[in-house]
Formats: structure tokens, sequence, C-alpha cells
């Protein structure tokens, strides 16, 4: 269907398209290769290569590995142990709203439908963190879940909760109600179901958006700033901090953007994947 | 769908149960605070001697000065132009770079690997990123800001100056996302409109102008709302970029609710934030009934 293209053209897309590869992968290139310098090299203006241009060393990545590590372990650990069992969280209980939402009918005082309901919770992502933030840091400290790995586990849990709510809709939507419809016949219960068919048919759609919501709570500022003062810290926290506490220590900095990076770079190979397989257009479009 | 009349009620908890959980999370975190963000918001807090929380209700003075405050309405302002000169940029970027991506070239998946990780990446290490990239005395772009002469470009001195370095580290996070969404909308879009405007000899401009931005203008309207609602929220790119300086040039309204609120002054802050939501559902609001309603007819 497509015209053939000239060599000029094709090499013209070609330029475009590692132009912008450029764009994203300076920035990232500098990042490892300023980690890998000594304090003296970073300030030594542009150095480009490893070996050639100036000797690396592990300086800063033996500082958060070993000798500062007990330091940083705590908000490493707060951020992956936060991160995850949010996310399960999250998409355990939003899946379960979701996929009542497509298949049953709610009514509450008749005018409480499920468009209203399921409007309801996207429109949570409307709300700015700052506008509900404040009475949860008060009731936070209240109930004692201030600077704690449960008080922000909850926070992100329901922060996340819209998201798996939106894109799980448009997934289960796609599943035929027929399978479900036989299995209440052989006697199978709503949620048995809901546990035994359709789960196992969303297992793509369910690890997608896991894995969006875990790149979401990874990455969350405002609200762990907030709700969190030294116990509770996460790595987004840790990092911004290194404004105020270091002055411009770039390699330092560079390592700790370096480690908060590379699980969600992991996560972007899977991801491309089930975004490629169309996996949020629909939900775009509605 | 055929139950048993005994069997209803039970199925009708059950059917309610799914949707419990998810209902008491979004009223415990959400409805009680933004309820009690508006009692606060009505109040002016202190500290006693004692060192308690006081809250003394004051009507609606809070908003009364923040709307006679030049520094509410600039901050206001700022996050007006992140958002629309963001959203616009990461757009028209999003659709070039998604266009080329549907074009046979070799090393596919590389790319689309490649041009998703930004936006994985917290926003605030986006910002010290974009701070060493920028940084024309040691950082990677020195020999050519020198060669160009903008070696002394005063980042942080000057406000459009800041404001663009926000933008910049917005756009670059954040045009990932319109990729992969447009991308998306591209690869679902039907063939043969294609056909038929080959058949008739029709210039590639004419089939992107005719066919492919009407046919993609419900993901794009769709994309275009959400990323206005999320940009709304910008406060980590500026509050580790430039601290809201110079003056408060960069400061955004939620960033302006930050340091309220470390001020001590929970009111205020409150206040601020209602302000904020009123203006996110306002531009929403007309966003999606003036523009989004029209495209998605546009498109049939």
């Amino acid at each position: 269907m497509k015209k053939r293209r000239s060599i000029w053209q094709t090499a013209s897309l070609y330029a475009l398209l590692w132009g912008w590869a450029v764009v994203v992968f300076l920035p990232l290139y500098w990042t490892i290769v300023t980690s890998l310098k000594s304090r003296r090299d970073v300030f030594n203006g542009p150095l480009y290569l490893p070996f050639i241009q100036f000797q690396p060393v592990l300086d800063a990545w033996t500082r958060f590995f070993v000798t500062e590590w007990r330091y940083f372990s705590a908000q490493y650990l707060n951020s992956i142990v936060i991160a995850l069992i949010s996310s399960i969280l999250a998409v355990a209980i939003g899946s379960l709203a979701s996929y009542g939402l497509t298949r049953f009918k709610y009514f509450f005082g008749g005018k409480l439908r499920n468009r209203e309901l399921s409007f309801y919770f996207i429109s949570q992502r409307i709300l700015p963190p700052v506008a509900i933030v404040i009475p949860l840091f008060i009731l936070f400290q209240t109930v004692k879940l201030f600077d704690t790995q449960i008080g922000l586990i909850i926070a992100y849990t329901a922060f996340n909760l819209p998201i798996v709510v939106w894109l799980m809709q448009d997934y289960f939507a796609g599943i035929p109600v027929e399978l479900e419809e036989s299995a209440y016949i052989d006697g199978c219960s709503r949620f048995g179901a809901f546990w035994r068919i359709t789960l196992p048919l969303s297992t793509p759609g369910l690890v997608a958006t896991f894995l969006f919501v875990l790149v979401f709570a990874w990455n969350e500022y405002i609200i762990a700033l907030f709700l969190s003062q030294s116990n509770a810290q996460t790595m987004p926290i840790l990092i911004a901090a290194q404004n105020a506490q270091r002055g411009p220590e770039w390699e330092a900095i560079s390592v700790l953007t370096l480690v908060t990076i590379l699980p969600v770079c992991i996560i972007a190979v899977f991801l491309e994947r089930f975004i490629s397989r169309g996996l949020l257009v629909g939900a775009v479009k509605g | 769908m055929k139950t048993q009349n005994h069997s209803n009620t039970r199925n009708k908890r059950s059917e309610f149960g799914f949707l419990l959980p998810a209902l008491l999370i979004v009223l415990v975190m959400s409805v009680f605070p933004l309820i009690s963000s508006l009692v606060l918001s009505l109040t002016r807090s202190s500290f006693s001697a004692a060192g308690g929380l006081q809250l003394e209700f004051v009507g609606f003075a809070n908003y009364a000065n923040l709307l006679s405050d030049s520094r509410f309405w600039g901050t206001l302002g700022n996050t007006l132009i992140f958002v629309f000169v963001g959203v616009a940029l990461q757009y028209a970027l999003g659709l070039g770079i998604a266009m080329l991506l549907t074009q046979k070239l070799a090393g596919q998946t590389f790319f689309r690997v490649l041009f998703l990780i930004p936006m994985m990446i917290t926003p605030v290490a986006v910002a010290y990123i974009m701070k060493m990239v920028l940084n024309f005395q040691i950082g990677p772009l020195t020999p050519l800001a020198k060669f160009f002469g903008f070696a002394d470009l005063p980042w942080f001195a000057d406000a459009s100056l800041s404001r663009l370095l926000v933008i910049i580290g917005d756009t670059w996070q954040w045009t990932p996302f319109a990729i992969i969404i447009l991308l998306a909308g591209l690869e679902a879009l039907p063939h043969e409109p294609y056909e038929a405007a080959m058949v008739e000899g029709a210039t590639p401009w004419q089939m992107f102008t005719q066919i492919t931005f009407p046919l993609l203008l419900p993901v794009s309207s769709g994309l275009v709302l959400i990323r206005l609602v999320e940009a709304f929220k910008i406060v980590d790119m500026p509050i580790v970029l430039t601290g809201g300086g110079p003056g408060i040039a960069t400061e955004t309204t939620s960033l302006f609710a930050y340091f309220t609120w470390r001020t001590f002054d929970q009111g205020k802050t409150a206040a601020i934030a209602y302000l904020l939501v009123i203006a996110v559902t306002i531009i929403a609001t007309l966003y999606n009934n003036l523009l989004r309603k029209r495209a998605l007819e546009v498109a049939g």
C-alpha cells in the first residue's frame, strides 16, 4: 500500500529517528558517565569517554553500596516495599471494582449508576495531591500512620486505584461474558467465575496495569514529601534532598539516580511489549 | 443473564462486594480529605502556647486574600504556561515520532523501548539529569554552547529561561507518553482510506491532513485530556530544578501550596489547593465540552 521511498527520504527518516534517540540517550549516557567520575573529573569540563578522556573510578558507587549503604538501604528498601505492596493492592482492589463495573448493574438511590460510579473513580485522578494530602497528614498523625511504610502503602494504593479501574475496564469488556455464564450454570459463584475464568484470561492486562502503577508508585514524590519524615522516606525524597544536603556532588547524585532508574528501565522493556499489543489505546479513546 | 430467583439477593450482595473495597478506600482516602480540606480552608490555624493546633473559623477570608494576592495569580499563570506549552510540545513531538516509528525502519523495537524510558524515571531525577546536561560549563553540550556562544545562558537567573528549563524537563519526560499512545492509535487505523487516496494520487501531506489526523482525533483528544489533567499537578520538576525561582517565575500553584504548608498555615494551603482543583476542573470541562466533543464528532 505504501509507495517506495527514495534513498534520500529513507536517510532523512533515519536521521530524524536517530536525532530523537540522541535527545533521549545523551542525558542517560551522561548520568552513567558522571557516576564513574572522581570529584575532580566531574568539574574538569565535558569528559565523555571513560578510559580515554578520564580514568573511571567506582568511588560514588562504593559509597552508595558499601560505605554509606547503612544510610541508603533504608530508603531503597522503603521504595521497594511500598511500591510493590501498594501496587499489588491497587491491582487487586481496583480490578475487582473494574470488573464489577463492566459486568454488573449498580444502582444507588436511582442516580448513581455504573457510568457515574466509574466516572467518579476515574475523576480522582483530576485531584492534585496537595488538595487531599493535608487532611491525610493530620489523619495519619492521629492514627500513628504518619512516616510509616503502611501509611504510604495505603496512600499509594488509593492514589493508583483510579488508574487500575480505568485501564482494566477496557480489558474486562473485551472478554466474552458467555464464558462466565457457563461457569454460573456449573454452579460457580460470582467471585468464583471471576477468579477462575476471567482473571486467568486477563493476565496480560493485569501484568501491564501492575507494571504501570508500580512505576507510578516507585516515582511518586509529593505525597511522600507530606506523609513521611525520616523512617518511611523513599528514593525520590532522598534524591530531591541532595540539593540541600550535598551541593552539586554530581557523581553521587548520578549513582542515586541510576539505582532508582535501573529497575524501571527493565520494566520498560516488558511494558513496551504490552503497549505494542494495543493495551491503553481503547482506554484513551473512551 | 438467567439466574434463579432465590439466589438473586445473594448474587446482588456478592456483586456489590466487588465494588465495596474500592469504594471504602476512595471514601476514606479521597472524599473525607476533600471535605476536611474544604473545612480547613475556611479556618485560620495557629499554634497555641501549649503547642497544640488551634483552628479559628474565618469564613472565606483565605480565599479572598488569595484572590487578591499577586503571588497566587502568578503561580497559576506559571502552571498554565507549563500545562499548555508543555502539552502542546509533547503532542507535536509525540505525533511526529510516532509517525516515524510506523515507517518500516530497522531497529524498531530498540527505538520503542529507548523512547519509553524518560517517562519511567522519577521527575526529581529527571530534574537533576537536566541540570547536568544543560550545564554549559561541565555538561556534554559545553563545546557546542561555547562554539555558538550561548555558554553563559543564565538558566536560573532569568525568568523566561528558567521556565524554559522546566518545560524542557517536562517535555523530555512526557513526550514518550504521547509517543506510545499515538503509536498505538496509528497502528489501529484502517488501511482502506489510504488505499483509496493512493488511487486518487494524494500527496503524503494530504493524506496526513485528510485521513491520519482526523481519524486519530479520538485518541489525540483523549491523550491531551489526560496530559492536561496530569500536567496541572506539576510540582516535583520545578522543586528540584529551580526551587520555584527566580522569584516566583517557576513556582507552580502546587509548589506555592507546599511552601505555604511549610509555614504551618494549613487553612491557606487548603484554600490554594481548592482553588487549584477549581481551575483544573474548569479547564478540563471546557476542553472536554468545547474541543473534545467536536473532535469526536469530526472523527464520526
